[in-house]
Parts: structure tokens; sequence; C-alpha cells
């Protein structure tokens, strides 16, 4: 006679009909702060040298920060750059993801899209971005997009929620889009808010403690760059801009 | 980020990678937690991130498409342990099947059993099929599952019969056992 128990045999059912989420569901927020209280990340490996220039860029709005005696970690790019103050001091940890899904190789480009390879060179220019969009089995809408020109390139991400709760990269504080020279893409005269409305100051950086946080940081000169192709992604895509200003 | 990247990410412990597993699978977690434990939110929330530390933790173990139902099943498994731990009985209408096997003992592998599952349940129709899930899945009495639903405890009985019977049938007709005669239990 062999024994079955059902609700062990219910351990391999997913309810994605009945009651996929809500009721008392918890506060995401706190749950990430409490698991990443205790969570072990990777070692990083520290290229101080050649991310010079970006951390030169943001040592006007960093010095705010150490200035007012604020500590922080900030993760700042979807290839996992971090940048640390301890002690007044300006570190730049940059873990790269050599297989992220935007590949470069000898002039030519092309999407890795976990096992399956798409060619994209001379799909996209400064003006007209190369959009690929996959929906996935938790059914997750992703839009890919790539555009500028092959000497000066620029790729985000953009995830869509099956309750559109969320339709924005900008507002995941580890999405944020930079260009092959690691330099944020910025809308001219775009100012940055946070979740309740309030204008954020272009030098200020705003602490993370790894939870959605907003910021953005200027130029060496302080100016903002209009990327053309970044700015038709959204609107092709119907994103409103999240920016005033 | 496709599951598969995630699943990726997470492999060469990026944190941020576990980020975005909490943002896309909080929700469906701690519900799953919420509805067996009842009323105790604060529990709810640290079964919720043990879940996703023991995730962290088997990392390696995650696979595209199967991290939902991984993370399902450690969250049923951690909230119906706290209910033991404080002593409360899961109150499970007859949760056993009692399969007579004439053959060599087949072992069901986790893929064959959310085949058969899943097979089971697709033959009940809905209201069934959401009763068994509520008792069965979620650990609901009886007695709770049909005052939710607006059922006579009568009808959730004979349903909840039903529901077992379906899957019985299913693994027997599988190879999993046969029916044997006198076997079916009567209802208590």
């Amino acid at each position: 006679m062999k024994r079955l128990d059902i609700s062990r045999l219910m351990d391999e059912y997913v309810d994605n009909e009945f009651f996929p989420q809500g009721g008392e569901a918890a506060d995401t927020q706190a749950v990430k702060a409490r698991v990443l209280a205790q969570a072990v990340p990777a070692k990083r490996r520290r290229v101080p040298l050649k991310m010079a220039l970006l951390a030169a860029a943001l040592a006007v709005g960093c010095a705010l920060c150490v200035a007012a005696g604020l500590p922080g970690i900030f993760v700042v790019s979807p290839n996992g750059t971090q940048i640390t103050l301890e002690d007044g001091g300006l570190y730049l940890d940059y873990t790269r993801h050599d297989d992220y899904w935007l590949l470069a190789e000898d002039g030519r480009f092309f999407l890795d899209m976990g096992g399956e390879r798409i060619e994209i060179t001379g799909k996209f220019d400064a003006d007209t971005p190369y959009i690929h969009t996959v929906e996935d089995v938790s059914g997750i809408t992703f839009h890919y997009v790539v555009g500028g020109t092959p000497d000066n390139y620029g790729f985000t991400e953009f995830e869509i929620v099956p309750d559109n709760s969320r339709s924005e990269v900008m507002p995941h504080n580890t999405f944020v889009t930079f260009d092959a020279q690691g330099r944020p893409l910025l809308e001219k005269n775009m100012n940055l808010r946070d979740r309740d409305g309030t204008l954020l100051c272009p030098s200020t950086i705003r602490l993370s403690d790894f939870d959605d946080s907003y910021w953005m940081y200027p130029y060496e000169d302080g100016t903002a760059v209009e990327w053309r192709w970044y700015t038709a992604a959204r609107e092709q895509l119907g994103f409103n801009s999240f920016y005033a200003g | 980020m496709t599951e598969e990247q995630l699943v990726k990410a997470l492999g060469r412990s990026d944190l941020s990678a576990l980020e975005a597993l909490m943002d896309r699978y909080t929700p469906y977690v701690s519900s799953v937690i919420a509805r067996i434990l009842r009323n105790r939110p604060a529990d709810a929330e640290e079964l919720t991130a043990d879940v996703f530390l023991a995730a962290w933790d088997n990392r390696d173990k995650l696979r595209p498409g199967k991290v939902k139902g991984y993370l399902g099943a450690i969250a049923r498994n951690r909230a119906f342990n706290l209910l033991r731990a404080d002593r409360e009985s899961l109150p499970l209408e007859e949760d056993a099947l009692l399969l007579e096997t004439d053959g060599p003992d087949r072992e069901l592998d986790k893929r064959e059993t959310a085949r058969l599952v899943n097979q089971a349940l697709a033959r009940l129709d809905k209201p069934q099929r959401e009763l068994f899930v509520r008792h069965y899945y979620y650990g609901q009495t009886m007695q709770e599952a049909a005052l939710a639903m607006g059922l006579n405890p009568s009808t959730a009985k004979t349903w909840l019969r039903r529901g077992r019977e379906t899957l019985k049938t299913i693994l027997e007709q599988e190879g999993y056992g046969h029916e044997a005669a006198g076997y079916l239990q009567a209802d208590g």
C-alpha cells in the first residue's frame, strides 16, 4: 500500500488562478530590507582607474552627502556599478557582467536573450531606437531598448508587470541608462522627482538602502544631454514622461 | 529581465537580481503565507523574508520557469511548520491517498507530480477546484473554505471527495497504484 499525502502533492501546484497575490501581502520594501541585511553579496572587483572619470563626475554631488555626514552605498547601474562613500572618500566598485543582454563585437551588435542571439547591427541610430519586446513565463513584459551610434550607443530596459504597477525603468533603483562611455542618459532640462513628487536638485544623490530611490547627477559641466532615441522609445512605448521641468 | 536572465544573475550572486526576485514574487509568496497563517501579519512578513533567504542560499537550484513554484513550495512548508510549532494541527479532510501498488514502487518526481496534480485539478470545474486549492494548498478548514465560497458544508464535503477521487484516478491511470476493492474511504 502506498500512501501519498495530498497536501504534499500540492507542493508542486502553483496558484495562478485564485489567489496569485493580494490578501494580507507583506510590504515588499520591508521584506527586502530584512533579506538584504542578511544576504551575502558576491565579491566585487575594484577598477578605480577605468572609472575615474565617472567618479569625478559624481564627486560634486557626493561631496554634499559627505559633508552632511551621510554614509551610503549606491547601486547605480544595471551592470552593477556601485559607489561607496567611506570615511569621506569615494570608491567605485565596478562589477562587470560580461554576458549582459547587449553584446558589441567588432562593430556588430547583438541581443543575448538567454540563448537566442539576435543581431541588431544597423537597426538603430541616434534618433531611432531598436526595441525588442518579450513576455516571460511570469507574465511580465520586457522592452529592451538600444539606440545611438556604433561609437556612442546606449541601452535600457523597461518592465511592465501584469497589473501595470510598474511601467518605467527609472523608478526601479537598479536600472539606470548608461551609454558606452558610462555616462547616464538624461533628458534635456530634466529634473528628477521622487515618489512624493519632490523635486530633487540635480547635484543631489539620493541615498539608497537597497530600496527604491531616484538619483541623477550632472555631467562635468553641469548640463544634461538629450538622447533622442531614448525619448523616441518612451514615446513609442506610450510611456508618459516621468519628468517635469 | 527575463526569468532566464534573473536565474543566471542569481547564480552569479548578484544582489540586484535578488532584489528583482523579491520585487517580482513578494506579493505571491506573502499571499500564500498570509492565507495559511491568517491574521498573523508580523509572522507573514518574517516568513516571507525567510523564503527569499532560503532561495538565495539555494540559488544554484533555481531553474527558469520553476522559480514561482519553488518559492511557493518553500512558503507553504514554512507556514505549515510554524503552525505545527505552535501546536496548530492542519485541519485537512482526509489528506492521505492510499494506493495499492501491484508492481515496482514508482516514485513521483516533481515534474510528474505537477503534471498529475494539474491534470486532476483541470478535470474539476472551477468552484470545485477553488475549494480543493483552498483546503489542500492553503490549509483552510473545510468549514472556512465553504463559508468563504458560500457553500453548504455537505456540498463542500462532496466536492472535496470528488477532487480526491479524481486525483486518485489520475494517479492510478498513470500506473501509481490500482483501486483495491473496498479501499475507497467512506466519508467521515
